[in-house]
């Protein structure tokens, strides 16, 4: 275990060091990953399921996760790395068990932006210029009231930056139907951001 | 008054790069004529650029630590995963061999015909063939989803020994169902259709629950 860490070339030290105490079991040195990387993940969640509570229980899966996993990172990327792509894994995990179920429940994706904006993300979180702050707040909300299939490519392509043969691999869905996707997203994006 | 105007899937293409040569010629023939296309470019770029500039991280609420922390002794003191065996390439490979063992031998010297004329499912489908694989093909879609969308926590050697295993499975289901195509009558044949099936979903199974414990 310790070998492998050992070979990462660009992790800080110091967060290797971390890594190996984690998977120890010291959970002091695991709070402190967690406070490095957990900021990043909430955004993540945040984006990609739409809703704050269900942010916070995303993230809390996802350390519990990496918790668990730890020892099996390779070092063959950068921990942040491993880390969010294992989040994305989570997020679009239970992002298909929630689709499961609001199909078994009859409710509809409906090609509509959905009008659930009553747990919306993140008005002082924004650390942007004061005249952008109204701006990403708007385009967040309207971030988070995208159909699920429409805002899971959206967040993965155009905020996080993966590519669509990424996105198709990661979501198992072909890339023309993440293009479409992205597409639908951008006008939907468009339209209510001129409201 | 240019009333053709492109639509938002061309003008999102057009900004990420992706049209081909005739496509792109056409849209900046367009775009070079008509200020309403034109605008509707420059508000689309203006929202992929916002996207792009939006914080990359947020402050999780106070009470996360607490409640990963309370989930932390638990969560290693759970049973290893269950489809830990996988990473064993050998064990993985034996599998495949009984796998391929217990199809020659249990589909019938008859099944050959079939398989010979095309494996798999003939045009005019047996009433079995297709109430056992309708029994079975939501589950399985349902599952191979799943797993697919984990693939890329897996290592590229477990990825290799899935795809392996399942190739093994899914010929002995198409040697299964040529079989009973040809012999749509037999009960023995459905059954073991069935199992193989079974046997299918249980690997998937244990595959989904090897990535999600990653």
């Amino acid at each position: 275990m310790s070998a492998r860490l050992a070979l990462v070339p660009d992790e800080p030290s110091d967060e290797r060091s971390l890594a190996r105490r984690a998977v120890a079991g010291d959970e002091a040195a695991f709070e402190q990953l967690y406070h490095a990387h957990s900021g990043r993940v909430f955004a993540l969640c945040l984006r990609m399921s739409g809703a704050r509570q269900a942010a916070a229980e995303l993230t809390q899966d996802v350390f519990v996760h990496i918790w668990k996993r730890l020892g099996t990172w390779r070092g063959e990327s950068a921990l942040s790395t491993w880390i969010h792509r294992l989040a994305v894994n989570v997020v679009l995990s239970n992002v298909r068990t929630e689709q499961r179920r609001q199909k078994h429940e009859g409710s509809d994706d409906g090609g509509r932006i959905a009008d659930n904006n009553d747990d919306h993300p993140r008005a002082a979180e924004a650390s942007v210029q004061p005249k952008s702050v109204e701006d990403a707040i708007d385009l967040e909300n309207a971030i988070a009231a995208l159909p699920p299939g429409a805002r899971t490519v959206f967040v993965l392509h155009d905020v996080e930056g993966y590519q669509h043969n990424e996105i198709a691999t990661l979501t198992g869905t072909a890339e023309g139907t993440c293009r479409a996707q992205l597409h639908r997203a951008r006008q939907l994006l468009m339209e209510a951001l001129d409201r | 008054m240019n009333t053709d105007h492109l639509d938002t899937e061309t003008l999102s293409a057009y900004a990420d790069d992706e049209l081909k040569a005739v496509a792109l010629t056409r849209a900046e023939r367009h775009l070079s004529t008509c200020d309403h296309c034109s605008a509707l470019l420059v508000r689309l770029r203006g929202v992929v650029t916002a996207a792009g500039a939006l914080p990359r991280e947020m402050e999780p609420p106070p009470e996360v630590w607490g409640a990963i922390r309370s989930r932390l002794a638990d969560a290693r003191s759970a049973p290893d995963r269950p489809a830990r065996w996988w990473h064993n390439g050998w064990l993985a490979a034996a599998a495949a061999v009984i796998l391929v063992a217990g199809t020659a031998l249990l589909v019938p010297r008859g099944a050959g015909k079939a398989k010979g004329a095309k494996l798999g499912v003939p045009h005019t489908t047996p009433v079995v063939l297709a109430s056992v694989e309708k029994n079975y093909a939501p589950t399985i879609t349902e599952l191979r989803e799943t797993l697919n969308s984990q693939r890329a926590v897996l290592s590229p050697n477990t990825v290799k020994t899935l795809d392996h295993s399942l190739a093994v499975i899914d010929s002995a289901i198409a040697e299964a169902s040529a079989a009973l195509a040809a012999d749509p009558a037999s009960a023995a044949l459905a059954d073991m259709l069935a199992a193989y099936y079974e046997r299918k979903v249980e690997f998937l199974k244990r595959a989904t629950n090897l990535s999600s414990s990653m």
